[in-house]
């Protein structure tokens, strides 16, 4: 009776794992459509830019995270991953002042924790790498500058109690974040 | 009652006058032409904005458009040729410079009765402008389409397409003009030109082809025109020459070899008859081999008892005379005194040998032979066929004795003659009379090899009488040596010297 049962079982054990086994040769592809999918997202949640929170933005000083001299190839995936989780954390409290529809907002919520996932996955197989990385030295300054990034986005956040001027200004700026994460997407 | 009236009427006029101020204002926005439909066209990061006029188009508007960038710290700024303008568009293409960042448009209508504003929504150039359609050019192929496709041009400076996306998608879309079958055919490039082949489609049939290019955080397209072309066959006219100008090719070089050849003198043909001698060969391929007619000849042995005479003769030369031609078929040939190898013989005994030889072919052959033991006579006999039967083929009236190498000792006839058994006698006299010509005689005959030699020198046999042609047909056929004359000795001597 348990060899009975045990074959099949087996087999579809085997082909769950078949099914859910991840291909991170083409995580790039993957990583590309979610990133797009979760800019749609962040584009649903509001309207038009309100013309009040204009005056507003001057009060944003983080410099553009466009504009930041991000990784090489080797980095990508690691730097892919840190905004990703900045981004994830960002924008999981503190969103009812901002008054944005609350079903986008959880696609978005769960697109992001998604990326992290599958990025994950295929990040752990080259931590054994790491040790004998040549470019560790920018790896560690990409981080930094990403780091020093996000801080200042939540500090403005908190500035601002997490008004609705504040968040449209943040929405607009994590945005930007997903053409960076486009082009990184593009290198891994 | 006037109390009653008072308040009423304070209410409608409230009333009134509110209504009154609403249907004013509303008068006045259908008066003041306010734009409507603001709308953003955008293609390849070139930018119009476009407007409707107001309902009431008499009334002279006058436009003011400006801008500002979401993402920069700076104000709004104005559309440079569209300011004052009475036009209901407004290219913005070079003041969305910066296509990453967000733009919003704001739209002035100047009337003599205000101003009234309208702005756009946000407008991202990356991520909201319609890219395409790319250039595409097809060229048929049996069964499949080639095709070329070229990015269109940007509005930006010193850019291209591929330089703000860096990879761009393409899909493709085929359709067949009777089944409407639409294959999808998707794919990614980073190339500005590129060209692909569309497999796996039928031949001869009229294929409509329409490409379009997204990006990955862009999906606005617009899909190139459909183009046509008709897939060729596999069997095509065109191609025909090919062939057959080359199996002509190769049949003139073959041409050309074959008469190389022939000239050069690799490959005769048959010019004339077959010569006489490879005749046979025809008949001999075929059949089987039929030999010469035997010259079946009857030989009588007269027994005599004196004379064994053995002859020796073994001759090497060459007759190389001219007069042995007109005897080519007698004794030219002649030469065989067939000595009978028989190594028994040991009687003196001399043995007539009557000779009847029947040749069908010719009876120009004589065979003469010595059978020096009478008691042998069946061995003779036998002996004698084996003479005859090798004879024959010395005999043979086609083969050209005249001048053929007596070295060729295929058939040579020896004679050892044993010199104490020579008998002389004079014609006119009896065999008893004779004298031997060596005085001794010798009791055993040293035979030698039979050899028969298929030409002879035409003196000595003259002299003996060779000359005569035999008649096989003769019944018999007497060996005489005393016909042989006094040049008979000469003859005999000559043999011995021999």
């Amino acid at each position: 009776m348990i060899n009975r049962s045990l074959l099949p079982f087996s087999l579809m054990l085997l082909l769950s794992s078949e099914t859910s086994c991840l291909d991170c040769n083409r995580i790039h592809v993957l990583q590309s459509k979610m990133n797009s999918k979760s800019l749609e997202h962040l584009e649903k949640m509001g309207g038009p830019f309100p013309f009040q929170c204009l005056n507003e933005r001057s009060a944003f000083k983080a410099t553009d995270i466009l504009k930041v001299r991000l990784a090489q190839q080797e980095n990508a995936k690691a730097a892919i991953q840190q905004i990703l989780q900045e981004l994830f954390q960002i924008f999981s409290k503190n969103l009812t002042h901002a008054a944005w529809d609350g079903t986008s907002i959880k696609e978005f919520q769960n697109g992001i924790h998604q990326q992290i996932e599958k990025l994950e996955v295929c990040l752990s197989a080259e931590v054994e790498k790491e040790t004998t990385y040549p470019g560790n030295e920018s790896l560690l300054h990409t981080s930094l500058k990403l780091r020093r990034y996000f801080q200042t986005v939540r500090h403005f956040l908190k500035e601002k109690q997490y008004s609705r001027c504040a968040w449209e200004i943040i929405r607009l700026e994590v945005s930007r974040c997903f053409l960076v994460l486009n082009i990184l997407t593009k290198r891994i | 009652m006037a109390v009653l009236i008072g308040p009423l009427c304070f209410c409608q006029f409230v009333y009134l006058s509110i209504f009154t101020t609403t249907l004013y204002s509303l008068a006045e926005t259908s008066l003041i032409n306010s734009p409507q439909k603001l709308t953003m066209n955008s293609q390849n990061f070139q930018h119009i904005l476009s407007w409707e006029a107001g309902n009431n188009t008499t009334v002279p508007t006058y436009y003011h458009v400006q801008y500002i960038a979401l993402s920069s710290k700076k104000e709004w700024k104005d559309a440079e040729e569209c300011s004052n303008t009475t036009r209901l568009f407004c290219n913005l293409t070079k003041e969305y410079d910066d296509y990453e960042n967000s733009y919003i448009a704001l739209l002035k209508s100047f009337t003599e009765h205000g101003v009234f504003n309208l702005s756009s929504p946000d407008f991202s150039p990356y991520r909201a402008t319609y890219l395409g359609p790319p250039i595409v050019n097809l060229t048929a192929c049996p069964g499949c389409i080639n095709v070329t496709v070229k990015l269109p041009a940007v509005y930006l400076k010193e850019k291209s397409l591929i330089d703000i996306y860096k990879k761009l998608d393409y899909s493709t879309t085929v359709e067949s003009s009777d089944r409407k079958e639409k294959i999808p055919f998707r794919n990614e490039t980073s190339e500005e030109c590129f060209s692909y082949v569309i497999r796996s489609l039928r031949l001869n049939t009229n294929y409509c082809v329409s490409v379009a290019v997204t990006a990955s955080l862009n999906s606005h397209s617009i899909p190139s025109a459909l183009k046509c072309i008709i897939t060729k066959s596999t069997t095509r006219k065109g191609d025909g020459t090919i062939p057959i100008l080359s199996g002509g090719l190769v049949s003139f070089v073959l041409g050309v070899l074959l008469i190389g050849l022939y000239k050069g003198g690799f490959i005769c043909l048959k010019s004339g008859p077959w010569p006489k001698v490879l005749e046979t060969t025809n008949t001999l391929h075929c059949s089987v081999h039929v030999p010469d007619p035997e010259i079946v000849c009857s030989v009588q042995i007269i027994h005599k008892e004196i004379i064994k005479k053995e002859w020796e003769y073994c001759d090497d030369d060459d007759d190389d005379s001219g007069s042995d031609s007109e005897n080519s078929d007698e004794y030219t040939k002649r030469g065989i005194l067939g000595r009978i190898v028989n190594s028994h013989a040991k009687s003196n005994t001399f043995v007539q040998q009557s000779i009847d030889c029947a040749s069908a072919e010719s009876s120009s052959q004589a065979i003469k032979l010595l059978d020096s033991d009478a008691e042998n006579s069946e061995e003779d006999q036998s002996v004698i066929k084996e003479n005859e039967s090798t004879s024959k083929v010395l005999f043979h009236p086609s083969s050209e004795v005249n001048h053929s190498s007596t070295s060729d000792l295929r058939n040579s006839a020896c004679f050892n003659i044993n010199l104490s058994t020579v008998m002389l006698r004079d014609p006119e006299k009896t065999w008893d009379e004779s004298t031997t010509l060596v005085t001794h005689q010798e009791d055993e005959v040293d035979l030698q090899d039979y050899c028969a030699f298929e030409e002879f020198e035409s003196k000595p046999f003259t002299n003996i009488d060779y000359s005569k042609r035999p008649d096989c047909h003769n019944s018999s056929h007497e060996w005489q040596k005393p016909s042989v004359s006094d040049e008979s000795d000469t003859s005999d001597s000559e043999y011995i010297r021999r």
